[in-house]
């Protein structure tokens, strides 16, 4: 197939895909990998139930079940 | 461009790499840096479809250190390419929000403007030309153009990292280049 160059450099090379692949080639990523040993650790942020909101929470369950009945 | 999730690439490459996202997630730094190794031409080739060159490098690796707070966020870890792409188009995005307007790259190209970055290295001055004709191609075509030729990617690779098909990442390399031919044939415009 013509364009079996383009899709995975196989069959008989297309020389103007050539030609832009090396023009184009300087721009190509050549960084070495940051050194992500020395970043921080990173938790995620849990939300702590406190007292307070374990106290609104058995309040709130003390007075739904009389709006819940039919 | 069409988006799925289905992409056929030899499962024990992708087993491998399930096992390295989920390590990285574990807060293993030394399997970040081997998905760094697999994937840095990807985020550098999107980011070179829409931001100025000069700012790639830099940007590159916010967006790794970016994607390496966000890891915990990520629920399959098979997505980890179309997540990371993700992620990069956004921090190109919000470039743009933060810098002059006027840089975006789908505006249509001043050869004028690209000729005066480069310097008077002929190579460089068509180099720098090309460049500016793909970055003006419609947004489709663009990224998996300089995936290939810029980057060096193959098809089947562009679409495992991207997490495209391959149909859709066939065509668009099949389109991009038929209008970049087109493109470069016009007077003033073509490699010599």
């Amino acid at each position: 197939m013509k364009d079996d160059y383009l899709w995975d450099s196989s069959g008989e090379p297309d020389p103007e895909v050539q030609k832009l692949e090396s023009v184009l080639g300087r721009y190509r990523q050549n960084q070495p990998a940051p050194e992500f040993d020395q970043v921080p650790e990173i938790r995620p942020v849990k939300q702590r139930r406190g007292f307070f909101n374990l106290r609104w929470s058995y309040q709130l369950g003390a007075v739904r079940p009389p709006f819940c009945l039919p | 461009m069409e988006r799925q999730a289905v992409t056929v690439w030899p499962v024990t490459e992708m087993r491998e790499e399930d096992s390295l996202v989920s390590a990285a997630r574990a807060g293993d730094r030394a399997a970040f840096g081997r998905l760094y190794d697999r994937y840095a031409r990807m985020v550098h080739g999107i980011l070179l479809a829409r931001v100025p060159p000069h700012e790639v490098d830099d940007l590159v690796q916010e967006v790794f250190l970016s994607a390496l707070r966000q890891l915990h966020a990520l629920r399959d870890t098979s997505r980890f390419g179309a997540w990371l792409g993700t992620i990069t188009r956004n921090r190109a995005n919000d470039y743009f929000r933060k810098s002059i307007p006027n840089e975006k790259v789908t505006e249509p190209v001043d050869e004028n403007q690209a000729e005066s970055r480069t310097t008077n290295n002929a190579d460089e001055r068509e180099a720098a030309l090309i460049l500016a004709v793909v970055r003006a191609l419609p947004e489709p075509y663009r990224e998996p153009l300089i995936l290939r030729l810029v980057e060096g990617m193959t098809g089947p690779e562009i679409a495992a990292r991207t997490g495209l098909t391959h149909g859709s990442v066939r065509v668009n390399l099949c389109r991009g280049m038929q209008l970049l031919r087109e493109k470069l044939g016009e007077p003033g415009k073509g490699p010599s």
